[in-house]
């Protein structure tokens, strides 16, 4: 008998566990033309990809119905599809978690996201979530493991909904260690999404801090704005559409242009070793 | 000799008024940069209810949006004067080249 565990905690468009040490996705069969989509873009970009998105193959009926007989008991409750879309992902071992990292890693895993992002937008495809979790190295490069983050951007939309996870998870730990000693453990351990703009805010007392450059545009005044809103913004999260997809994706790219900015002032300083007392 | 040197002192102390008052100028900008900057500062910790805590960034993500789509909106209009110029001097030069023939 075969050991299997399912690993998704809260995917709506599919479910992945892992069976006798292979990776195996289901995909929903109303996501998977979404999902065939992204495999034939990421083929079109294969040396832009190589190495930065995990390697993936689709898996044939018959093959996952073998597959499912050699745990049916395991993984009874965990399949309900009768006829499910299913991915095989490359393993990549030994895992690592952002907690984990040290600032470099978590650089890297930004810039990636922020390269992808940005490839995707070129080919009508944004990321629905901006999140380290999606990331693994492997060895000292960073590899995107959520092909499901991928999905079809509503051409018009000139916004990116998970720009405040981005901020929240990369660049505020990424700020906070750079000019507060701040440790991403402690960042990114005590509130999975990262520490909210208001909680930096705070721990930036000074003036001259809150006006240094990256924790202006991602601390200060996205506060600011804060707490000139009511309590109940909808019409903040309504959508807000441009005349023509042009419009929307030159917003983008300058969006994406401003967050690469702020990464690479949050880029960490080198630790200097002292080692005078040896 | 006496009224040039009139005139002399005359330009110095005109010089010295307009130096003044850009002077004056630049003090009133700090000014008011300043006491925008107290203002805001002593705004701090007004809003008591709650703020839903990706508000500041979505908004913050479209006034960028809106400085974009400024930029945008130039260029295109830049652009467009640009080929529009380009057309005038090219029409220009078909009826230059149009006399020419004649």
């Amino acid at each position: 008998m075969k050991e299997a565990r399912c690993l998704s905690l809260r995917d709506p468009s599919g479910r992945l566990f892992e069976l006798d040490g292979r990776l195996i996705r289901l995909v929903l069969r109303n996501t998977a033309p979404e999902v065939q989509a992204v495999l034939a873009w990421l083929h079109t970009i294969q040396p832009f990809v190589h190495g930065r998105v995990v390697g993936t193959q689709t898996i044939g009926e018959d093959a996952f119905r073998a597959l499912l007989e050699t745990a049916p008991d395991q993984l009874e409750g965990l399949i309900d599809e009768q006829d499910p879309f299913v991915l095989e992902h490359e393993k990549i071992q030994p895992r690592s978690y952002p907690f984990e990292w040290p600032a470099e890693m978590l650089h890297h895993a930004a810039e990636l996201t922020l390269d992808l992002a940005e490839q995707a937008l070129a080919a009508g495809l944004g990321l629905k979530d901006a999140t380290p979790y999606n990331i693994i190295f492997d060895s000292t490069e960073p590899v995107f493991v959520d092909l499901l983050s991928f999905e079809r951007r509503v051409p018009n939309d000139p916004t990116w909904l998970p720009y405040s996870q981005f901020v929240r998870s990369f660049v505020l730990p990424l700020l906070l260690n750079k000019h507060l000693n701040f440790p991403l453990s402690q960042s990114i351990l005590t509130n999975r999404d990262g520490p909210l703009p208001e909680d930096a805010y705070r721990w930036c007392v000074s003036l001259r801090m809150r006006m240094k450059p990256g924790l202006l545009t991602s601390v200060t005044i996205p506060t600011w704005l804060g707490r000139t809103l009511g309590s109940d913004p909808k019409w903040l999260y309504a959508k807000h559409l441009t005349k023509n997809s042009t419009q929307a994706s030159y917003i983008l790219k300058s969006l994406f242009r401003r967050l690469r900015r702020v990464v690479r002032q949050a880029t960490p300083v080198e630790a200097k070793m002292s080692l005078f007392f040896y | 000799m006496f009224e040039q040197k009139v005139h002399n002192a005359k330009l110095r102390q005109d010089q010295l008024h307009f130096r003044r008052q850009a002077k004056g100028g630049i003090q009133i900008t700090t000014f008011l940069v300043l006491l925008g900057v107290c203002l805001i500062v002593q705004s701090e910790g007004v809003a008591q209810a709650y703020v839903d805590p990706g508000a500041g960034a979505m908004l913050w993500q479209l006034v960028a949006a809106g400085a974009a789509f400024a930029g945008y909106f130039v260029r295109k209009l830049l652009h467009q004067f640009g080929v529009k110029r380009e057309d005038a001097s090219r029409n220009q030069k078909e009826r230059d080249d149009g006399r020419a023939d004649r």
